[in-house]
């Protein structure tokens, strides 16, 4: 009887340990606006990524002034004109997905659905898109695509360049996720 | 005033104001190392003080033109996808290290254990991560 315990304790305490959190803090965000006038991109390869696998919970943490542009002085104009980043210096999302048929311990790919809300410029909206999962060789890599609207994140964006900023801007989201110990 | 000095005025602001635009569009990125700093201070305080109250600390710290001095000792250093070099600095406080990172193809050499000395901006707070400089520049 005590060895059948000790099994069922054993089996309990495997099936919690693969109920794991995984997160990146390399991730990259990228956006993408794209007018007839002009394409503007910015990198960031320092944001924060954790999933929650038992919850389903997912949050991703970015700093606004990590923005990498071409240019310096459209990077100045995006922290001081239209992100006010001294006054909002963080962006985040926080949401779900249905990472319990994702099989982290082996290779496969899946699609997530993840919906929540991201908060910039001090506006909360709420935001969905479809996550790729990829496992190979023990690699996870996520990422995902959606667009965003700066108006919805009361940005204001001057007349005179009205016509050279997108008001759809693709964001996408790449990372290699770990599991967290 | 005749109208030769009125065009020849003229086109002096025209082109002056065309080669200020010019050059603004084009200036390039630079990093703190000329700059003066506002705060010097020890890695650990800078860590502390996210620690303590995360929005204090924004606003003392996180702003445009407020450059930090930043004394510490090296944790890592190391390269992220973004070609960025980032020395990461020790602190007392569990997940607020300091990760300062450089101009992206600008390379730095540190040994982890060392004593340094680093110019840049503090960018603000991510869970889990720390606290993160930007435009750093080595100084010893």
């Amino acid at each position: 009887m005590k060895k059948l315990i000790l099994a069922t304790a054993l089996v309990a305490i495997s099936f919690g340990a693969t109920a794991q959190r995984y997160f990146s803090k390399t991730a990259h965000i990228k956006f993408f606006s794209h007018t007839s006038a002009e394409d503007i991109k910015a990198d960031n390869y320092k944001s924060t990524i954790i999933i929650d696998q038992a919850t389903g919970a997912v949050q991703v943490e970015t700093l606004i002034k990590s923005f990498e542009f071409e240019k310096a002085l459209m990077q100045e104009h995006f922290n001081e004109n239209y992100l006010e980043s001294d006054k909002y210096p963080k962006a985040n999302f926080k949401g779900k997905g249905d990472f319990s048929k994702v099989n982290f311990a082996a290779d496969g790919t899946y699609s997530v659905n993840v919906a929540g809300q991201m908060t910039m410029h001090g506006a909360t909206k709420d935001v969905s898109a479809i996550a790729t999962i990829k496992i190979a060789g023990g690699k996870i890599d996520g990422s995902t695509k959606f667009y965003v609207n700066p108006r919805d994140y009361n940005v204001q964006i001057p007349d005179v360049v009205k016509g050279q900023i997108s008001e759809k801007i693709e964001v996408t989201v790449k990372a290699t996720l770990q599991p967290l110990k | 005033m005749n109208k030769k000095v009125i065009i020849i005025v003229l086109l002096s602001i025209i082109a002056i104001g065309g080669g200020v635009a010019y050059y603004m569009w084009n200036k390039p990125k630079t990093n703190a190392a000329d700059v003066k700093p506002n705060y010097i201070l020890p890695a650990d305080s800078l860590g502390a003080a996210f620690a303590k109250n995360e929005d204090s600390a924004n606003a003392k710290f996180v702003k445009d033109f407020v450059a930090l001095e930043i004394q510490g000792v090296v944790d890592n250093v190391f390269v992220n996808e973004g070609n960025e070099s980032v020395i990461q600095l020790m602190t007392n406080t569990p997940d607020y290290a300091v990760k300062c990172y450089f101009l992206a193809g600008e390379s730095v050499s540190a040994n982890k254990g060392e004593k340094v000395v680093i110019k840049g901006f503090c960018t603000g707070y991510l869970m889990m991560d720390g606290v993160q400089m930007s435009k750093c520049a080595l100084i010893k």
